[in-house]
C-alpha cells in the first residue's frame, strides 16, 4: 500500500456540491500536482461531514486541520501554506469553536468524546464514497468474504438474532427475527429491499450514510441475500436524493467490477445482483408495503396485512425489507461478533443509535451515540446546550410520525423499550429540539398539514381524520376554537390511531394526543383567552 | 375445509380462505361495508366492518380478516359501535348530508318531484341515489342522528362531458370499487385515484374524457357505485325503480342476461338496463341503450295508412283489413315477406308459417344481403359455435376480427383471465384494435390481405410474422377462435376453413341479436318477382330499389327511415315490452320478458302476424299466447338449410342495427362513439 505525508478531504454532500466542492478539489488537485507533491499528498472527496456551516469543507491530517468555507480562490494559498510550507493556512479556518472539538465526527477521531460511538458512521466523512478500493482499505467487504467463505446461512440468521439488532426504521422490530421469517419462507424467489425512502421531516441519516459510505449498504444487502436466500436486491431510494442515488450507482458499478456482485461471488455459488429504484417524492412510499407497491410500478398504498412481506412482499415472493441504518449495522456485526455488538447500547437495545439534532440548540447535525443516552444528554453534549437566552420546552422526535417529549421526560434514556415504556416513540431518528418560543398548537399545526397532503387517501380515517383536525387546529390557532374542539380532537387523535389501515394514519394522531397529554393548559389558552403563550399564532379571530 | 367458529356467540360453519365478513354474510349476520363488492378482492378502506376478535388487541376489518378454527368473533359490541359511528361521522365530513339530516324527511317522502314553478314545496331530489344509496343504508344500521363535523364540500364540477353517465365526485366516498372492479374486467385501467391526502379522487390520466382514455363505457364502474357519485344520465332523476325485471340483451348475439329497471310512477317505463349478475357485466349497448330506444321520438305509435302519400290513422281493425285485402290479392310470387335477424323467434316462425302458406316459400332474411356469398359457413360455423364460457378452458385464444372497444368489450375479461392463467392469445386484425395492446401475439395482415394470411395459416406453411401462430396453434391442446362479426360478413369461409384445420372450438359473434334462430328457422332464399307487388318487412327497412308502386306492410317498433308511398305502418312492441325468446349464439333459448306497456297502441309482433293471418282465413294462428308459440317452434325440426340467391333488390343492414334502423342513430350516446371510432381511425 502507498504511503501519504498527507491527507486532504473535501466535504462532497449536496450543499458542499452546490456551493462549489467539486471545483475546490479539483483545484487543490491541479495546485498539488503544479507544486509536485502528488507522490506525497493523497487529496480525496468524502461524504458529508457533519456541519453546514462552512462548507465546502477542506480538512487535512494528520493534523486535522480544519479549513471552511473555501473557495477556489483560496486553494493556491491553502495548498502552498499547508501542504508545501507545513503551516497552518491563516485565515482560512473554519471558527475556532468547532476546533475545539466541537463537531460530532472529528471529535471522535480525536476521543475526546468517547459516548459518540462510531458503527454505522465509521467510515462515513473519512473514505471516499467513489472509491470501492478505498472502502476496501478501511475493512470493508471482509464481512462479506467471512460470509461467504467461513459462515452457513443459519450462523449469519443466528449471530444477528445473538446481537440483537432492531430495526432503525422507527418500529424497532427485532431484525434477526424479520431475516428467519424471510429464510423460512417458502419461494421460487426472494428480494432483499433496502428502504431508502427517508421522508420524515428532519430525518438524513440515511441519506448520509448512503454519501458517506455507499458500499456498506451494498455489503449488508449481499449478506442479507445470502442469510436469506435472496438473489435480488432492490433499493428504494428517495427522489430527492440525487447525490446519493449517483453514489449508491457507482458503488454497484464498481462492486461488479470487483466481483462483490453478480454471478458466482467469492466462487461461492451465490449469486446477487442489486437495482436502484428512484421514489417520486411520496412520504407514504417509505411504508414498506407501499414502497413495495411502487417499485412494482402501482400508486403508493398500503397493502393489507396480512400477509407480511417476509412471506408476499414484492411480486408475491417473500421479501425482506429493512432500513438503511439497520443494513449499515450488519458488516461490523459479522466482522466483530454479536458480543462485540451487544457491548454497546443497553441490554434490551443494544447498538448505536444515529440521530439528527435540529431545532434551537447551539450545534445541530449528525451524531451516533449508543442506545439509551438520554435526551437532556443529548442536548448539553452534542448540541452544547439550549442556544443562547432559550430553554428547553419540547423535543419532537423521529420527524412527523414521532412523538412530542416535554421537558418531565428528558432524563428518559433514549432505547426502544424505555420509550416504549413512557408511551413515547423514538421513530426514525430526527430530534427537533424546540424552545418556549415554540406554539404547540402551531407545531401540531404543522404536522397535521404534512400529514392530510401525504396520506395516501384509500382509507377514510387517516384521509378525513387529518383533514379535520387540521382545519380544527386551524381555527383554534385563529382564535375561533372552542372547548368541543378539544374532545373532538382527542376522539380523532384516538380513533385515527385505532381505525388505520396503515402506520401512517395509526401515528398520526400522536402530536396531538401528546399535546393534550402535557400542554393542554397551553391548548385551553388559546380557546379560552384567545391568546398564545407562545405568541407564533395569528390569532385574527380574537375581536 | 370447513372451519368452525363464532360470531355474536352464534356457532357457525365457514370454509377455509374465506374472510369473516362473508362468513357472517352467508349467515345473515349483517356488518356494514362500503368498499366490499362482490368479485373483487377486499380492500379494507372504509374501515365500516371492523368487528372485535377474541385474543387480539385491536379491531381487525372484516373485509381482511381470514376466518380460524375457534375465533369468537364480536359484530355489535358497544366498542364496535363507537368506532362505526366515529368513521361515519368522518365519512359525512366530505359526504353531502341534507338527504340524510333534513328535519323534513318524513313528509318528504309522500311528496312527488314536480317540474311545476311553484312556491309549494315539493320535496327535494338532491341526488340521484335518493332511497337506493348504500351510504344511506349504512347510516340507518348503524343510527346515526346528526353530522359531527362541518361538510368539507369538494365543490368539484360535475363531469358530464361523455356519454351514458355523469360522474359527481362530490359524493363520492373513495370505496375505489369502480377502480377495482375496471381493474377485474379490462385491461387498461380508467379509472384511478389521482392525487393524494386529503385531495384524494377518482379519476382519469392527467383529467382527460372517458373517451380519450379509451373507457369501453360497459357501466361496471355505474353499477359497482355505492353512492350517486356515478350515475347514468338517462336515470338520473327518476328515483328508485319499483320493481326489476330480467330479460335478455338484444342488441347482439351474446344473449347477456340482464335486469331492467321499471319505474311505474304515471308513466310506466324502463329506467335502466344493467347486468343480471354483478360478476357478468354488459357493453355499452345493452348497458346503456335501452331506455333511449324505448323513448325515442322516432317510435311508431299508432297503426297508420299511407295511400299515394297521404297519411290516416283508421286504427288496428281497418289498418289490417285493408294489409289482408292486398295481400288477398296477390297471386303467388308476387308477395315476399322479409323478416330481421333482430326478431324473436316467436315472430320468424310466424312469420315463416304465415309466408309459407301465402307464396310457398320461406321468408327472406334481410342478413342474408349483408353475408351474401358467405351465408352458408357463417351458417355452418354458427350452428358449432359454443359459448364465450369455454373461453375459460382455452390454452390458446385466436381473435378474429375481434375490436372490443366498445360492443362487446365484456368478453375482454374473459382474455384478461386467459392471460393471468397464462394462456396464449392471438389476435388477427388489420386495425389498430384493443386485444392488440395486451395479446401475445399480434397477426397484422396489410389492408385486403386478411383473406391471404388466414390462406396461410390454414397451410400450416410457417414463414416470417405467421410462424410463431403457427407453432402456437400446432402446440395448442384446446384452441378457441373468437370470431366477430367483422369478419363472419367478410370472409366466413376462409375462417370455416382455419377452425377445420386445426380442430379448433368456435366462438361466433354475429352482430345480430338472432341470427341463430333465424337460421334455425329458414329454408331456401326464394327468388320472388323482381318487383314484389306487396311487401311484409317485419322489423327490417325499407328496400331503396323497391318500385314505389308496391305497397308496403311495414311492422316496426319505430318509424322508417324512408318515406312509404303506400302502405301501411303497424306499431310493433320493442323489446321489453314483449314476452319471446331468441338464440343466442351458441344455440341456447333465452327468454325475453314484457316489463312494460308497450309504447302507444303497439301490440307484441306475433300477435300482430297472427291477426293478420286470421283475417286471411290461414289456419294455424289461433294463438292466444307467446308461450304457445314458443312450444310450437321449439318443437319443430330446426332448418340450417339457407341456401340460394339474395333478391337484389333486397337491401343490407347495417350490424348493430335494431329492427332495422342503426342503434346509434336512436342512441346518442353511441352515435359519439361511433364519430369518436372514425375520427380515431
Amino acid at each position: 500500500m502507498k504511503t501519504y505525508r498527507s491527507l486532504v478531504l473535501v466535504s462532497s454532500d449536496a450543499r458542499s456540491l452546490e456551493l462549489g466542492a467539486q471545483q475546490v478539489f479539483q483545484k487543490i488537485q491541479q495546485e498539488v500536482n503544479r507544486l509536485g507533491l502528488d507522490e506525497e499528498v493523497s487529496v480525496s472527496m468524502v461524504g458529508d461531514v457533519g456541519r453546514h456551516d462552512a462548507i465546502p469543507m477542506v480538512i487535512v491530517y494528520p493534523e486535522a486541520a480544519i479549513y471552511g468555507p473555501v473557495k477556489v480562490e483560496d486553494v493556491p494559498f491553502l495548498v502552498e501554506e499547508h501542504l508545501y510550507k507545513g503551516r497552518i493556512a491563516a485565515g482560512l479556518q473554519a471558527s475556532q469553536r468547532e476546533l475545539s472539538g466541537r463537531i460530532a465526527w472529528i471529535s471522535a477521531r480525536k476521543g475526546t468524546l468517547p459516548a459518540e460511538k462510531r458503527v454505522v458512521l465509521e467510515r462515513a466523512g473519512v473514505i471516499d464514497p467513489d472509491n470501492i478500493e478505498d472502502y476496501i482499505l478501511h475493512d470493508g467487504y471482509q464481512a462479506l468474504g467471512k460470509t461467504l467463505s467461513e459462515m452457513k446461512p443459519e450462523d449469519v440468521l443466528d449471530i444477528i438474532k445473538k446481537s440483537g439488532l432492531q430495526g432503525r426504521g422507527g418500529a424497532g422490530f427485532p431484525t434477526g427475527m424479520k431475516w428467519s421469517f424471510v429464510a423460512k419462507a417458502p419461494g421460487k424467489k426472494k428480494y432483499v429491499v433496502c428502504n431508502a425512502d427517508e421522508s420524515e421531516p428532519g430525518t438524513f441519516k440515511d441519506r448520509l450514510i448512503i454519501e458517506g459510505d455507499p458500499h456498506s449498504i451494498l455489503e449488508a444487502m449481499i449478506i442479507a441475500g445470502y442469510a436469506v436466500g435472496a438473489t435480488e436486491g432492490y433499493i428504494y431510494v428517495r427522489g430527492e436524493y440525487a447525490l446519493a442515488q449517483t453514489r449508491l450507482r457507482n458503488a454497484i458499478q464498481q462492486a461488479k467490477e470487483f466481483g462483490f456482485l453478480g454471478n458466482n461471488i467469492f466462487d461461492s455459488g451465490f449469486d446477487f445482483d442489486i437495482h436502484i429504484h428512484s421514489g417520486a417524492g411520496a412520504y407514504i412510499c417509505g411504508e414498506e408495503t407501499a414502497l413495495l407497491e411502487s417499485i412494482e410500478g402501482k400508486r403508493g398504498e398500503p397493502r393489507i396485512r396480512p400477509p407480511y412481506p417476509t412471506t408476499s412482499g414484492l411480486w408475491g415472493m417473500p421479501t425482506l425489507v429493512n432500513n438503511v441504518e439497520t443494513l449499515a449495522n450488519v458488516p461490523a456485526i459479522i466482522q466483530h461478533g454479536a458480543e462485540w455488538y451487544r457491548s454497546i447500547g443497553t441490554p434490551s437495545s443494544p447498538g448505536t443509535k444515529v440521530y439528527t439534532i435540529l431545532g434551537n440548540v447551539n450545534v445541530t447535525g449528525l451524531i451516533e451515540v449508543p442506545m439509551g443516552i438520554t435526551l437532556r444528554e443529548v442536548i448539553a453534549i452534542y448540541g452544547k446546550g439550549m442556544k443562547e437566552g432559550s430553554s428547553f420546552k419540547l423535543a419532537q422526535t423521529g420527524g412527523s410520525s414521532g412523538s412530542i417529549i416535554p421537558a418531565s421526560l428528558q432524563d428518559t434514556p433514549m432505547d426502544f423499550d424505555s420509550f416504549t415504556k413512557t408511551g413515547v416513540a423514538l421513530g426514525s431518528g430526527a430530534l427537533l429540539i424546540c424552545d418556549e418560543e415554540t406554539c404547540v398548537v402551531d407545531l401540531a399545526k404543522v404536522l397535521l398539514q404534512f400529514f392530510r397532503v401525504e396520506s395516501c387517501g384509500k382509507c377514510n380515517p387517516c384521509r378525513i381524520g387529518t383533514e379535520r383536525s387540521y382545519t380544527i387546529l386551524d381555527s383554534i390557532s385563529q382564535g375561533t376554537g372552542t372547548l368541543k374542539d378539544l374532545e373532538d380532537l382527542k376522539m380523532l387523535s384516538d380513533k385515527m390511531t385505532t381505525l388505520s389501515n396503515c402506520g401512517l394514519g395509526q401515528t398520526a394522531g400522536t402530536p396531538l394526543r401528546d399535546v393534550m397529554n402535557y400542554f393542554r393548559a397551553e391548548v385551553e389558552a388559546h380557546i379560552r383567552l384567545k391568546v398564545c403563550p407562545a405568541g407564533v399564532c395569528p390569532m385574527s379571530g380574537r375581536h | 375445509m370447513s372451519i368452525s367458529l363464532s360470531i355474536n356467540g352464534q356457532q357457525l360453519a365457514a370454509e377455509a380462505g374465506q374472510t369473516v365478513l362473508l362468513a357472517a354474510r352467508a349467515n345473515g349476520i349483517y356488518i356494514p361495508t362500503l368498499c366490499d363488492y362482490p368479485g373483487l378482492p377486499p380492500h379494507g378502506s372504509c374501515r365500516l366492518c371492523i368487528v372485535q376478535v377474541k385474543g387480539r388487541s385491536i379491531t381487525p376489518t372484516a373485509c381482511t380478516t381470514l376466518v380460524e378454527e375457534g375465533m369468537v368473533v364480536e359484530t355489535d359490541t358497544p366498542l364496535v359501535k363507537e368506532l362505526r359511528v366515529e368513521v361515519l361521522r368522518m365519512l359525512l365530513a366530505e359526504h353531502p348530508g341534507t338527504c340524510l339530516f333534513c328535519p323534513e324527511h318524513d313528509h318528504c317522502q309522500e311528496c312527488m318531484v314536480t317540474l311545476r314553478k311553484t312556491s309549494v314545496t315539493t320535496g327535494c331530489r338532491t341526488c340521484p341515489a335518493d332511497m337506493q344509496c348504500q351510504l344511506q343504508d349504512v347510516v340507518d344500521s348503524i343510527g346515526l342522528e346528526s353530522v359531527a363535523y362541518p361538510v368539507r364540500y369538494r365543490a368539484l364540477p360535475v363531469e358530464r362531458e361523455d356519454p351514458f353517465f355523469d360522474r359527481d365526485y362530490n359524493l363520492c366516498v373513495l370505496c375505489s370499487r369502480c377502480i377495482r372492479v375496471c381493474e377485474s374486467l379490462h385491461f387498461n385501467n380508467i379509472l384511478a385515484y389521482v392525487k393524494r391526502g386529503s385531495e384524494t379522487r377518482v379519476g382519469t390520466s392527467f383529467g382527460k374524457s372517458h373517451i380519450e382514455v379509451g373507457c369501453s363505457f360497459c357501466g361496471a364502474c355505474v353499477d359497482a357505485c355505492p353512492t350517486g357519485a356515478l350515475w347514468d344520465k338517462t336515470s338520473r332523476w327518476d328515483g328508485k325503480p319499483d320493481h326489476t325485471v330480467s330479460s335478455t340483451c338484444p342488441f347482439c348475439s351474446l344473449g347477456c342476461e340482464v335486469s331492467l329497471q321499471i319505474k311505474t310512477n304515471g308513466v310506466d317505463r324502463i329506467i335502466s338496463c344493467y347486468p343480471a349478475q354483478v360478476e357478468k357485466p354488459l357493453c355499452v349497448k345493452g348497458r346503456f341503450g335501452v331506455p333511449e330506444l324505448l323513448d325515442h321520438p322516432g317510435r311508431l305509435k299508432t297503426p297508420i295508412r299511407i295511400s299515394q302519400g297521404e297519411v290516416t290513422h283508421p286504427g288496428w281493425e281497418e289498418t289490417l283489413h285493408l294489409a289482408s285485402e292486398k295481400v288477398a290479392a296477390c297471386c303467388p310470387g308476387e308477395a315476399a315477406l322479409v323478416v330481421s335477424a333482430n326478431c324473436t323467434n316467436e315472430e320468424l316462425f310466424l312469420a315463416d308459417k304465415l309466408s309459407r302458406s301465402l307464396t310457398g316459400g320461406g321468408t327472406i332474411l334481410d342478413a342474408a344481403a349483408r353475408y351474401g356469398d358467405g351465408i352458408e359457413a357463417v351458417q355452418r360455423l354458427l350452428h358449432t359455435s359454443q359459448s364465450p364460457n369455454i373461453l375459460e378452458d382455452a390454452d390458446l385464444i385466436l381473435c378474429l376480427g375481434m375490436d372490443l372497444q366498445y360492443y362487446q368489450a365484456n368478453l375482454e375479461v374473459f382474455l384478461k383471465q386467459a392471460m393471468e392463467r397464462g394462456a396464449t392469445v392471438i389476435t388477427l386484425n388489420e386495425k389498430e384494435h384493443v386485444p392488440g395492446r395486451y395479446a401475445s401475439l399480434w397477426l397484422q395482415p396489410g389492408s385486403g390481405e386478411v383473406e391471404t394470411m388466414l390462406g396461410r395459416l390454414a397451410g400450416g406453411l410457417g414463414k416470417r410474422d405467421v410462424a410463431d401462430a403457427i407453432h402456437a396453434l400446432k402446440a395448442s391442446k384446446n384452441p378457441v377462435f373468437l370470431v366477430g362479426d367483422d369478419y363472419l360478413v367478410r370472409m366466413a369461409g376462409a375462417v370455416e376453413k382455419l377452425v377445420t384445420t386445426y380442430q379448433a372450438s368456435v366462438v361466433a359473434i354475429p352482430a345480430e341479436g338472432n341470427l341463430y334462430g333465424a337460421l334455425r328457422v329458414a329454408t331456401a332464399l326464394t327468388q320472388p318477382a323482381t318487383n314484389p307487388k306487396v311487401l311484409y318487412l317485419l322489423g327490417t327497412t325499407v328496400p331503396k330499389d323497391i318500385h314505389p308502386g308496391t305497397f308496403i306492410i311495414y311492422q316496426n317498433s319505430h318509424m322508417p327511415a324512408v318515406q312509404i308511398q303506400n302502405g301501411v305502418l303497424l306499431p310493433m312492441a320493442a323489446f321489453g315490452e314483449t314476452c319471446g325468446s331468441v338464440f343466442d349464439q351458441a344455440g341456447k333459448l333465452r327468454n325475453l320478458t314484457a316489463a312494460v306497456q308497450p309504447s302507444g297502441e303497439g301490440l307484441p309482433g306475433w300477435e300482430i302476424i297472427c291477426r293478420l293471418a286470421r283475417l286471411l282465413a290461414i289456419n294455424g294462428f289461433d294463438y292466444v299466447s307467446v308461450n304457445e308459440v314458443t312450444r310450437d317452434l321449439v318443437s319443430a325440426a330446426p332448418s340450417w338449410q339457407m341456401t340460394g340467391r339474395v333478391p337484389g333488390w333486397l337491401a343490407a343492414p347495417g350490424g348493430h342495427d335494431y329492427l332495422g334502423k342503426p342503434l346509434a342513430d336512436m342512441v346518442a350516446g353511441l352515435k359519439q362513439l361511433n364519430l369518436q371510432v372514425q375520427e380515431g381511425k
